[in-house]
């Protein structure tokens, strides 16, 4: 939980830069609603040189922020249709802002579907919240884990197997994306599959990054910089590249 | 516009006039090679100047004025602030000057956020560009949308007449720099003119025959669907990584941003960066896109002659020939992009 001074306000879909004193920044993607403006929540996970410093930080100690960068999800063009939320792993953390920034006007949509894929039930994110959002109305969950225990009811198996039998037809709809590269392939592949026009599967790349707005160069993913075209692009705008996914 | 004339003679004078608007660097003769020198006022024979002139772009590319290698952007608690003091800069050629307004200035001044350093140094530096009587075999700006002289976007131009060197003022801080010399520049002659023109038209001659075809002028596709990772491995088969052609390049623009602690503080610092680095794409974890060496080498040729031709109409490639001179492996990127 972050308390930025002056307080940043964000839209959906944009990132930060967060810094972990003396060591660097990294971007991370807000997983808490973006009408909270006092406070900001990121969800971390610990893989290297930055995210591992950020886990030593305590309560009341002070980071450097900067953003937000990057283009908001097109949220009213959802307006009246069904929008469909597929995440991977802690690739949900940045789907949590969108699914909330959502909430917060559930019945502009036909119906939000938030599906979402895990590797087991242990690494869930957000467990305890998932029983809260299933009891909304206009909200529909599915989960799958790719290995279950004993105590597992739900779908086991790759997350795509939740896109079988959608409630919804396709061109009724939208999907957005976001979790490890794989995922997203096979994500990407079915979803065109059920009939998604390419301009109606939102994914969110997420590439090296420096500085954020398209100067460093790092980002590049064909024509487009991820930091200030995306991070979250439209399949239209680069199925004609070799693997995106990559 | 106007043309001065500059006697031969003078180009010591000439030098130390310049140095009245800022710190002055001229191209001094090192090697065979060009390399910029700082103005000192010593005693260094016209002739000698003269010829350091007439060769092609110094071996620095153009941008080490403007970005650094490594700098200091920001720090944190305390505060710093930059005093960036007028430069002139003698002897950028066309292949330069354009590297900066084609390329740099679209990445630097341009989009969500302009590079205030860069800005700055832009607003201050007076660059004096050089015609190339006599360009090189590993030239090759006249196929890339260039000239082996430049009538526009340096503040002044230097151009070799008959007898001395033909001074065009090409911008308000060119007017301003030549002010300050009073009438030390003087009315040029016709033939001098004349004689200038022949030199330009000989040099695109030279330069055609070097280079004898254009490019395909649908590179960006080439680029795209080469996807053949034996295509790109077979460019580079001579290639031993030692990332000098990317280094020298006036076109690279990438950088990395990194922290580091003063004292108590930290200090952000932005350092150039090179693709061919094999940490460059390398994301958290350490998966890494742009793991093998034949990635980055096509990422290098999708930056310059797709991404860019298709986001400002310009490759991000000037023709300067310096990746070409500079390469261990003997690579000529000429000879790739045919073979695209
Ligand atoms: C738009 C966006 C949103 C994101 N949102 C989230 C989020 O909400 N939650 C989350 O957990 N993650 C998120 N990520 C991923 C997160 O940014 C990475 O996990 C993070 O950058 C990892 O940093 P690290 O220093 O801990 O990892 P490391 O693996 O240590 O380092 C990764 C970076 O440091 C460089 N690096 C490391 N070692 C070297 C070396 N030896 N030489 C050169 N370079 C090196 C790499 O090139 C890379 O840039 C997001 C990423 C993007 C692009
Ligand atoms: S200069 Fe030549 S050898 Fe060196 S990295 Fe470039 S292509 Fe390879
Ligand atoms: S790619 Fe080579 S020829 Fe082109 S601008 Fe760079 S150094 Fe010059
Ligand atoms: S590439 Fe053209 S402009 Fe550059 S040094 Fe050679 S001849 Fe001059
Ligand atoms: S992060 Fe620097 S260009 Fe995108």
């Amino acid at each position: 939980m972050l308390e930025p001074k002056p307080a940043l306000s964000f839209h959906a879909g944009q990132f930060i830069e967060l810094t972990a004193p003396g060591v660097g920044e990294a971007p991370f993607t807000p997983s808490s609603s973006p009408y909270v403006e006092e406070s900001m929540e990121v969800t971390i996970m610990k893989v290297g040189r930055v995210t591992s410093k950020l886990f030593d930080v305590r309560p009341g100690d002070t980071l450097a922020v900067r953003g937000p960068y990057g283009v908001p999800y097109e949220t009213d063009r959802y307006e009246g249709r069904h929008v469909l939320i597929v995440g991977g792993g802690v690739g949900l953390a940045p789907l949590r802002s969108l699914f909330l920034a959502l909430l917060h006007n559930v019945s502009a949509y036909k119906k939000i579907h938030l599906y979402y894929g895990a590797r087991t039930p242990k690494d869930i994110v957000y467990d305890r919240l998932f029983k809260e959002w299933g009891k909304i109305k206009n909200v529909e969950i599915r989960r799958s884990v790719d290995v279950g225990d004993k105590n597992w009811k739900e779908k086991v198996g790759v997350v795509t197997v939740l896109l079988d039998n959608l409630p919804f037809k396709p061109k009724d709809g939208l999907a957005v994306a976001c979790g490890p590269p794989v995922m997203m392939k096979f994500v990407t592949k079915r979803l065109l599959e059920l009939g998604f026009a390419d301009e109606d599967i939102y994914l969110s790349m997420e590439k090296n990054m420096s500085c954020g707005f398209g100067k460093c160069g790092h980002c590049r993913l064909g024509e487009l910089f991820c930091c200030k075209d995306g991070p979250v692009i439209t399949w239209d705008r680069i199925k004609h590249l070799e693997d995106p996914f990559v | 516009m106007r043309s001065l004339f500059l006697p031969l003679a003078s180009i010591p004078a000439f030098y130390t006039q310049l140095a009245k608007y800022g710190e002055t660097y001229h191209p001094r003769v090192l090697d065979s090679h060009a390399i910029y020198e700082l103005w000192r006022e010593e005693e260094i024979a016209a002739e000698e100047l003269h010829q350091a002139l007439k060769m092609v772009r110094p071996v620095e590319p153009l941008k080490e004025f403007f970005l650094r290698s490594r700098e200091r952007v920001a720090s944190f608690p305390q505060l710093f602030s930059k005093d960036i003091k007028p430069k002139v800069i003698v002897g950028a050629k066309d292949c330069d000057i354009r590297s900066l307004i084609e390329i740099q200035d679209n990445v630097y001044l341009k989009g969500v956020l302009e590079d205030p350093f860069y800005k700055e140094r832009r607003e201050k530096y007076l660059v004096v560009t050089v015609d190339c009587p006599e360009p090189a075999d590993t030239c090759f700006c006249l196929r890339i949308g260039g000239k082996p002289y430049s009538v526009w976007g340096g503040d002044l131009n230097l151009s070799f007449g008959e007898e001395g060197i033909i001074v065009d003022v090409l911008s308000a801080k060119g007017e301003e720099a030549v002010e300050k010399m009073g009438d030390f520049l003087k009315e040029v002659d016709k033939k001098e003119i004349k004689k200038r023109d022949k030199h330009r038209t000989d040099a695109e001659r030279r330069l055609a025959k070097v280079n004898p075809d254009e490019f395909a002028p649908d590179l960006p596709d080439r680029i795209e669907h080469q996807l053949d990772t034996t295509f790109w491995a077979k460019a580079l088969a001579n290639c031993v990584d030692c990332q000098a052609c990317e280094r020298i390049c006036p076109t690279c623009y990438c950088f990395l941003l990194y922290d580091i602690p003063v004292g108590k503080g930290v200090e952000r610092v932005k350092v150039l960066d090179w693709c061919y680095h094999a940490a460059y794409g390398r994301v958290g974890g350490g998966v890494n896109p742009l793991a093998h060496f034949s990635h980055r080498l096509r990422n290098r040729f999708e930056c310059k002659f797709m991404a860019f031709p298709r986001n400002f109409k310009v490759s991000a490639c000037t023709g300067c020939g310096r990746c070409i001179a500079g390469c261990t492996g003997k690579i000529d990127i000429r000879e790739v992009l045919r073979a695209l």
